[in-house]
């Protein structure tokens, strides 16, 4: 049986979505497999560590290349499509829920968690608590920036294939924000003070 | 000094990873301050640092719950994956029928032909064409029968006595002697039949009335 057995996990990933479209549970596994934990946890940045709507973003997310794999353009690049499609279904969310005082919320608890902390990962959570806040003030177009960037660690040329705008703005907005963040999360560097 | 214009981003970030102010060549620290000051790109870079540093907080996988989610609404809608669902193009089809047929082919070829001999004889009547009225007869030599050989022996020469004697004899339906004729005959037919071949034809009515009728 071995014989017959596909190597999928040598595939690319638009390969993938050929053979999905003609009914491929194991090409559907693959790209499973290979998306799943970093979109998950790209929704759970972008949802202030909400894991259950993460989650559901996550099945929804994977649920639209069951129900129209076809949308899938051949030509295109499957990483950056999908993670467009991640992105839109963010500002959705964005659109319809009050994420930024459920954040307020959440952040509190986290601040309360971070008195149980030693101190050699006190300055590291606190920044991480710092830069979501920072990060939750900014609109949501923003954010996915900073998250495909420096989380994602896509390029300039693929962000801007995602966020549907030309490399030199996505370039400036970058550089602009970067140097807002720096200059605000300043104060929590010891050696900058 | 700082400006917000669009920057050549891929060295800045290049610079801001790899080395500290101090580290900075004089060209770069030139390239550098005519866009930020000292203290900003200390403050981006510890940054970069920072959020490169913090990456590995936040890493969880996803529960199991979904991908079984995900795998019925697949099932339902591509069904299970089967054999037969699997699209196949004509051409592999007709190429797989190809193949089967000449590997068929060729190990009917490769197989020795099997010449197989039957050692059968086979019976051949032979029809007068005309009926006969006279008779000669070639008596075959009988092998002694086991049972009945008393009789029979005494019978076989009797019907060859008979025979002799009604060499030039008329057949008949009326004549009782013509009768008689017909049965030893028969039984002499039968015998010589048996001996060579072991069959009989006592089953055969038409074939006796025929050979009865010839004598």
């Amino acid at each position: 049986m071995a014989l017959f057995k596909k190597n999928y996990s040598t595939k690319s990933d638009e390969e993938l979505m050929s053979l999905l479209t003609q009914g491929g549970q194991s090409a559907f596994d693959e790209l499973y497999r290979r998306y799943s934990k970093p979109l998950l946890n790209f929704f759970f940045r972008m949802m202030n560590n909400d894991r259950e709507k993460a989650e559901d973003l996550l099945h929804d997310l994977f649920l639209k290349i069951i129900e129209k794999p076809d949308s899938f353009d051949g030509n295109k690049k499957f990483n950056t499509w999908f993670y467009t499609l991640a992105s839109n279904m963010i500002k959705n969310e964005y659109r319809s829920r009050q994420i930024r005082s459920e954040h307020e919320k959440h952040t509190l608890a986290n601040s309360n968690e971070l008195f149980e902390l030693n101190s050699e990962s006190f300055d590291k959570n606190l920044f991480n608590i710092r830069l979501e806040t920072e990060l939750n003030k900014l609109d949501v177009e923003m954010k996915t920036l900073f998250n495909l960037r420096f989380l994602e660690e896509m390029s300039i040329k693929q962000i801007a294939e995602i966020m549907n705008c030309p490399e030199g703005t996505v370039k400036s907005r970058l550089f602009y924000m970067t140097k807002q963040l720096s200059k605000k999360l300043a104060v929590y560097k010891p050696e900058l003070n | 000094m700082e400006t917000t214009s669009n920057t050549d981003l891929d060295k800045l970030e290049e610079l801001l990873h790899n080395k500290k102010f101090d580290r900075l060549s004089s060209a770069e620290k030139q390239w550098v301050t005519n866009r930020f000051s000292e203290e900003g790109y200390t403050s981006m870079s510890t940054f970069y640092a920072q959020v490169e540093d913090s990456k590995p907080g936040i890493d969880i996988d996803p529960k199991e719950d979904t991908k079984l989610k995900l795998n019925n609404t697949f099932n339902s809608k591509f069904g299970k994956p089967s054999v037969l669902k699997l699209k196949m193009p004509v051409y592999q089809s007709v190429a797989a029928a190809l193949i089967f047929f000449l590997v068929g082919f060729g190990i009917n070829l490769l197989r020795p032909v099997e010449t197989k001999i039957v050692h059968d004889t086979v019976q051949v009547i032979k029809y007068l064409p005309n009926p006969q009225s006279h008779i000669n007869l070639a008596i075959v030599a009988s092998k002694p029968i086991k049972s009945n050989t008393k009789h029979k022996k005494s019978s076989n020469s009797n019907s060859v006595n008979n025979l002799q004697t009604i060499k030039n004899g008329t057949f008949t339906d009326t004549n009782p002697e013509v009768i008689r004729q017909q049965e030893i005959a028969m039984t002499n037919i039968n015998r010589v039949l048996n001996e060579k071949n072991g069959s009989s034809i006592s089953g055969d009515t038409v074939l006796q009335k025929m050979l009865v009728t010839v004598y």
